[in-house]
């Protein structure tokens, strides 16, 4: 995940921004805007959101880039506002959050039901493959923001341990404990709405 | 194999086939077994949702941004952050120097909090030289009170 820290043309551009140049910045945010937008939208999961999101993150890197100071690679250092700013998102969010059951199709419960009392699917069908991927994004919805945030950079942004230590700025020790919460109680979230149909 | 031995192979496994200690365990623990179904659809549905592309910047969003940037009021919040910065830390210097300023005017000479300064060191030399001092005939004439009714005492036992 990270970039080489050495690029030389990269610490120009960096030094530039921390000077106040937003020309230099704007070549940052090309060659980030894409992890950036990823990142969000699966810390989020709105894609309406997104581009609002990565503006704000870009405008509050620009802000806060004198505080760069080159410990990381300048693509943690992004990962680590994304992160914060998408946790603020989501814990401002979650109050005005509608629950996820209630939301989900007749159809959709129904083929979840088959798949919850089935072992763990190979080769599965496309409308299981929706059915799975809708209970995983309302499940995530429904958890807490700090939850979300370690769930969604190991599951969906696929980092290892280490890289989301480090973004995070966690021991990896830590990292490991959160994950293993995170996803207990996710499982408990999972088994409420099943004894719940 | 214990529990959490095989919930961390489930849990943070990257797949491939289960190890025969595993599947072992999950044979003869119900919870473990239930745990390691129902995580594996939580997952399957992790990886088709990490699949899917995010959205991609609307056209001209750099170009937008970079004048949002350039605007007189960001670069001026910029600057304010930077004195903001640099100010909280000249408030907190000017602080603590006016505090210890304040101490060393406020605080006894010589006590607990503060040792003996060479002032005071001097002075406690000069009184021990005073009282080790012999006896200058100048004083005898300011004591001269004292030594006759001395002298008068001795006159009186040698009677």
């Amino acid at each position: 995940m990270a970039d080489s820290p050495g690029d030389s043309q990269e610490l120009e551009w960096i030094q530039r921004a921390q000077r106040g140049d937003a020309e230099a910045f704007g070549l940052l945010v090309e060659r980030y805007q894409r992890r950036v937008f990823s990142l969000a939208y699966h810390l989020v999961n709105d894609h309406e959101e997104v581009e609002d999101l990565a503006q704000e993150i870009f405008v509050k890197a620009f802000l806060g880039v004198r505080g760069y100071d080159g410990r990381s690679s300048f693509a943690t250092w992004l990962s680590r506002v994304t992160v914060n700013h998408c946790y603020d998102y989501l814990r401002r969010r979650r109050s005005s959050r509608v629950l996820y059951f209630s939301q989900m199709n007749e159809e959709g419960q129904r083929k979840l039901e088959g798949k919850a009392e089935s072992p763990p699917p190979e080769g599965l069908h496309v409308e299981d493959r929706i059915a799975l991927r809708d209970l995983a994004s309302k499940l995530l919805n429904r958890a807490p923001a700090e939850d979300r945030v370690i769930l969604g950079l190991k599951e969906l942004e696929e980092l290892s341990v280490q890289e989301i230590a480090e973004v995070l700025d966690l021991k990896e020790s830590t990292v490991k404990v959160r994950l293993h919460r995170a996803r207990k109680r996710m499982l408990e979230d999972f088994r409420r709405w099943q004894r719940g149909r | 194999m214990r529990c959490n031995e095989a919930r961390s192979w489930f849990e943070d496994g990257e797949g491939g086939l289960m190890p025969a200690a595993v599947r072992d365990h999950l044979r003869t623990c119900p919870a473990c077994q239930t745990d390691e179904q129902d995580w594996g659809l939580v997952r399957t549905g992790f990886q088709v949702l990490s699949r899917e592309p995010g959205p991609d910047a609307s056209p001209g969003f750099v170009a937008r941004l970079k004048r949002r940037l350039a605007e007189p009021s960001l670069a001026g919040r910029a600057a304010a952050q930077f004195w903001d910065f640099i100010g909280r830390r000249v408030i907190l210097v000017g602080t603590l120097l006016t505090l210890a300023l304040v101490m060393a005017l406020m605080l006894p000479p010589s006590g607990p909090w503060r040792s003996p300064t060479a002032l005071d060191l001097s002075l406690l030399q000069a009184e021990m030289t005073a009282e080790n001092d012999p006896v200058l005939p100048d004083d005898i004439g300011s004591n001269q009170g004292v030594v006759p009714n001395v002298r008068a005492g001795e006159d009186q036992e040698g009677r």
